[in-house]
């Protein structure tokens, strides 16, 4: 195979794993580790596809991927922390409060 | 490209630090498997010939995210949260048919060229000339996103 070809595979089949692990794992910290891995993988193609086209807008949207993720994994941690610190718990089903105390 | 054999290498770290995620129950052993797929992902960009990239790759997920993680799975985590998953039973399947399914689909488009390398000097010129309005929106999201996130995880709310 060719080898700039094999790296949209590559991102493909860890675009895959992250969406299982987003829908499979049930602690929070495991869904946005799950976030991480397809926002790599996208960077992944980015980079296949930038250099493909000897073009430099793929690299610097990149950066700005990273930058996002950055705030992406500040905030997520910081929600589940105070969800944690309220609820006791951090596996999202566990957190049904909302649903049945109309009373 | 006579580097091949190392980018082979490392897609395949990338695919089975990946897998381990999946399989994994600890989240700690999750979160150092993240370490492992995000600097592998960095060497492949070294390889793609952006430095920049690597070292920014390194800097920001082994130096940022992933101590976030690891210092929230440290406060968060407890013994009835590391059972993450019922079986691995149809993760395996559902893992292997999405896999399979989705790479056959990519496989069908093949383009052929060589990887052209993008010098660093080019990319700096790029981002201050034609991207510096996306930078500063970026460096202001990052500054909200940062202090929001420091007000809401601290211990008691502020008194305005």
């Amino acid at each position: 195979m060719n080898p700039i070809m094999s790296l949209p595979v590559l991102a493909t089949v860890l675009f895959c794993i992250g969406l299982l692990v987003v829908i499979f794992k049930k602690n929070t910290i495991m869904i946005l580790i799950g976030l991480e891995l397809m926002l790599n993988s996208a960077n992944l193609n980015l980079i296949a596809f930038s250099s493909y086209r000897a073009d430099a807008d793929g690299q610097l949207l990149i950066l700005f991927i990273l930058i996002v993720a950055v705030c992406e994994a500040a905030v997520g941690l910081a929600i589940a922390l105070r969800v944690y610190r309220y609820y006791q718990t951090s596996i999202p089903e566990n957190i049904s409060e909302l649903k049945e105390t109309a009373s | 490209m006579n580097q091949e054999w190392v980018l082979w290498l490392f897609e395949g770290i990338v695919v089975a630090a990946a897998l381990m995620i999946l399989f994994s129950r600890s989240v700690f052993h999750a979160g150092l498997n993240l370490l492992v797929v995000v600097l592998s992902i960095g060497v492949i960009f070294g390889l793609y010939g952006s430095e920049f990239l690597f070292i920014s790759q390194i800097m920001v997920y082994g130096g940022g995210i992933l101590v976030l993680i690891l210092f929230a799975t440290m406060i968060v985590a407890n013994k009835n949260s590391l059972s993450s998953t019922e079986s691995s039973i149809p993760v395996l399947i559902a893992a292997f048919g999405v896999i399979v399914i989705i790479t056959t689909w990519v496989m069908a488009y093949q383009p052929n060229g060589v990887p052209y390398v993008i010098p660093t000097p080019d990319l700096g010129r790029k981002l201050i000339l034609d991207y510096s309005l996306p930078l500063e929106v970026a460096g202001v999201l990052l500054l909200v996103s940062l202090i929001g996130a420091t007000l809401s995880s601290i211990q008691k709310p502020v008194a305005p």
